[in-house]
Formats: C-alpha cells, sequence, structure tokens
C-alpha cells in the first residue's frame, strides 16, 4: 500500500508522474485512490523529499 | 456569489493571472479559484526572469518586483571551473513572486476579475453537448457548483484538469527534474551573477542554481532529472550535501520542494471549451526549467481565445484551434530543439562537462554565448549541432 510521510511538501510532482491519475493534492492533504494505484512505484522515485513509500499490507 | 460566469480560471499562478487579467479588461465576468490560502506562496521556484520578457508583458512594472538584479550567467563545471557568460541580451533578475503574484492579482481585480483563495477545483462538469460548463469546487469543506461557457485550466504540474477532457498530461520519469529549493541568509555569493552547478556529481540530468535574492539572500536549489531517481537517493538528499560542503553557515529562510515539467508542450491544448495554459499544458522550457513568461503568454493568449468564445460560441471549435497553433508557434516548436539538446546533455559524463568548460574558457568572454557554448558542447554530434545552432538562432 502506498503510503505518506511526515516529510510530504504537497508540492504535487507525485500527482505529475502518476499515470493511473491515482492521486490528488489538496492544500494540506495527499489523498491516494488505493483502489486504482497499481503500486508501480514512480511517484516513490520521483517525491523530492523521500516522502512516500509501498509498504506490505500485513 | 453567483455561480454563473463567462470565464472560470483553475489556477492563481502567474498563468491563471494573467488569463483571469485579460478576460477581465476586455469586459468578460471571471472568476479564478486558486487552492491555496494566498496567492504567490509557496514559492515553489527559482524566480529568475528576462528583464526584456518582464517589460514586454508588464511595461513599466513595480519595483516590488524586483528581489535582484542580475547581468551574468556562470556555469560552474565539475572541476569547479567558472564560466561566464555577460551581455545585454542575459539582463534580468530575480522576482519577488508573493509580490510579483499579489500585484496582477490585483491588477485583475482591479478590472473587475473574482479571484478566491482556498478554493478547491475537483471535477469539470460537462454538458449535454459534452463540452465544459462549469466546475465544481471545494470550499471550506463543501462543494460548489459554478458555471461557465469557458474554462481555463492553469492547474500547475499537476495538471489534473486536461485528464478530465481527455488530455494525456502525465509526465515520464525523464519528462520531470525532481527539485527542492532553500532560500537562505548568512551567504556570500556573486549577487551580480545567476549560478549553475552543472555535472553529474552536482545534479544528474538538472543543475544546482543560486540565484541571488539580495542582502546576503540567495536561492539555492537544484533539479535531478527522473531518468537518475533510483529510489535511493532524493532531491533532497542531493541538496543537502551541497549545502554541508559550500555553505555549512547558511541560514534557511524557506525550503521547498517542487517538479518541474522539461518535457515537449503537449499537442493538445484545447478542447471542449476547456484551454491549458502554462504548465498545465507543460510549456517549460526543457533546458534551463524556466516557465514564468511561457505561463504569462499563454495566459494572456488564452484569455483573448476565451472572450473570442463567449463572444462566437458557434466557432469554439476553430478559436481553441487558433489557440493550439498560437501556442506552437510562440512555444512548442521553439522548444522542440530544446528537448532534443536536453536529452542529449544528459549523456554527457564529467569528464565531457569539464572538457567543454576549458574550451569555452579559451573564448574571449566578450565572444561568449549560448549558441558558441552549445558549438563546443556538441561539436562531436554534427547533427546535434545543427538543432542547437536552430534552437539559438538570434540569441
Amino acid at each position: 500500500m502506498l503510503i505518506r510521510n511526515e516529510k510530504c511538501d504537497f508540492c504535487g510532482t507525485c500527482v505529475a508522474v502518476c499515470p493511473t491519475d491515482s492521486l490528488i493534492l489538496s492544500e494540506n492533504d495527499l489523498i491516494i485512490d488505493h483502489d486504482t494505484c497499481t503500486k508501480c512505484g514512480l511517484c516513490v522515485k520521483m517525491c523530492p523529499m523521500n516522502a512516500l513509500e509501498i509498504k506490505d499490507e500485513n | 456569489m453567483k455561480t454563473n460566469w463567462d470565464v472560470i480560471v483553475i489556477g492563481g499562478g502567474p498563468g491563471g493571472l494573467c488569463a483571469a487579467l485579460e478576460t477581465a479588461r476586455t469586459g468578460k465576468t471571471v472568476i479564478l479559484f486558486e487552492k491555496d490560502r494566498e496567492l504567490g506562496m509557496p514559492v515553489r521556484c527559482a524566480e529568475g526572469v528576462s528583464r526584456s520578457e518582464m517589460k514586454k508583458y508588464f511595461g513599466k512594472y513595480p519595483k516590488s518586483w524586483v528581489s535582484k538584479d542580475v547581468n551574468t550567467f556562470t556555469f560552474v563545471s565539475p572541476h569547479r571551473k567558472e564560466v561566464s557568460l555577460k551581455s545585454n541580451l542575459y539582463s534580468g533578475f530575480t522576482l519577488d513572486r508573493r509580490e510579483f503574484e499579489c500585484g496582477i492579482g490585483r491588477l485583475a481585480s482591479d478590472e473587475g476579475a473574482k479571484i478566491v483563495t482556498k478554493a478547491d477545483v475537483r471535477k469539470i462538469l460537462f454538458n449535454e453537448e459534452g463540452n465544459a460548463c462549469g466546475v465544481s469546487v471545494l470550499i471550506c469543506g463543501e462543494e460548489k457548483e459554478y458555471r461557465a461557457s469557458v474554462i481555463i485550466a492553469a492547474d500547475g504540474v499537476e495538471s489534473r484538469m486536461g485528464k478530465q477532457i481527455g488530455i494525456n498530461t502525465t509526465l515520464a520519469p525523464q519528462d520531470i527534474e525532481s527539485c527542492v529549493q532553500v532560500t537562505v541568509g548568512n551567504i556570500d555569493v556573486n549577487q551580480e551573477a545567476l549560478y549553475l552547478y552543472v555535472g553529474m556529481c552536482y545534479a544528474p540530468g538538472g543543475y544546482i542554481w543560486i540565484f541571488p535574492k539580495g542582502n546576503r539572500t540567495a536561492n539555492i536549489g537544484l533539479g535531478i532529472n527522473g531518468k537518475f531517481l533510483d529510489g535511493k537517493k532524493f532531491a533532497k538528499d542531493y541538496l543537502e550535501e551541497f549545502m554541508e560542503e559550500f555553505y555549512p553557515d547558511a541560514s534557511v529562510l524557506r525550503y521547498v520542494a517542487g517538479g518541474v515539467p522539461v518535457a515537449n508542450t503537449l499537442k493538445d491544448l484545447a478542447g471542449k471549451n476547456m484551454l491549458l495554459v502554462g504548465d498545465a499544458g507543460r510549456m517549460v522550457s526543457p533546458i534551463s526549467g524556466g516557465g514564468i513568461s511561457d505561463a504569462v503568454m499563454s495566459g494572456f493568449e488564452a484569455g483573448k481565445i476565451a472572450c473570442a468564445i463567449c463572444d462566437k460560441p458557434q466557432k469554439s471549435k476553430d478559436l481553441m484551434a487558433k489557440y493550439e497553433k498560437i501556442i506552437a508557434k510562440k512555444n512548442s516548436r521553439p522548444h522542440e530543439g530544446l528537448y532534443k539538446i536536453k536529452k542529449a546533455v544528459y549523456d554527457f559524463t564529467d569528464d565531457e562537462f569539464n572538457h567543454i568548460a576549458d574550451e569555452i574558457l579559451k573564448v574571449d568572454i566578450k565572444k561568449r554565448n549560448f549558441l558558441s557554448l552549445f558549438k563546443v558542447a556538441l561539436s562531436n554530434q554534427p547533427s546535434m549541432l545543427k538543432v542547437a545552432i536552430k534552437a539559438f538562432a538570434g540569441i
């Protein structure tokens, strides 16, 4: 599951690269659609702040 | 607040604000929705602009828009040699983007534009003909609907609005720079020049910039191209290393992250009575990452076209095509050459960057310009040389 940590600066880089439009940025929150997210990991690499990770669903 | 307008603008950056200004002064009703709480902030931008571009669009702009005048570009090679380019053509300044955007906001408001902040546009609304006819906005937790004849999408790097009319705005890794920037105090840098550190050792697929802001302050930031991001090292790590080595005593006044498109401009920029402006249309220069003047230019053009569509809705398809033609001429085609050069530069090693610096330093400073720089850089790739000459013709 894709999760965001406290390093997030709400810059929207992740939104720009998401191939499934699964990310929405409000002024102070990153909304993740876990149903459409394919966990491709692009957002994780592109994030300037290392604020995203894909964790095991255990 | 009324719900029916001639034009709705999504996004209150330079592009959206100029679209609203143009629409209002042409006499149409326009409402602009900005997601953040204030215009201009946070400043996710190095703030460098050319004086001639600013004069062209704004005439006599207020002094408050200027942080620091600059007259030189200085490139720094991996082996730390400085290569300066200086001429009247490179005259520019660092903006104070908060003043700049609030300034344009005031101009637009005085002409009758309505600006709403803390207003997050989530959805485009469509009519029976399948054309965009309004938006659904989240304002203080409540969803509200607004209608208009034309929608201008100036929603920046995220560019989610374009997706809703079927335009693929998603950026591939090689078409985005993952960036961080600090605005720092207590530093002694040359306040007359824009510094760019170029090399794999500094910022793979990008560069580190030091843009002076006056009073012993500067914007120091970098962009790493997505092609070089492996999930182990991030833009913030590269900047922290640079600051630790070069400016350990600097005080951080601001710290922001951001994504900069370095793509070819989208081929599709309009449809269903909606127009894309600025970063949302990927109009940023692929080689410098600068996009303010492109956003301003396209904002003004979109405003003109939107007003024409309001006057002649039956001609909307022709007018949207006209918008795309204007942008192709002023932006997309000039950027195609720069995009090819950008891709060639990704393959340069630090030894090659050092060699280029050594060669350029042999050229008299009065004869140095961007074209001569790229002539040297691409001298062993004759096909790319042609691209460079075409791209830099006239500079």
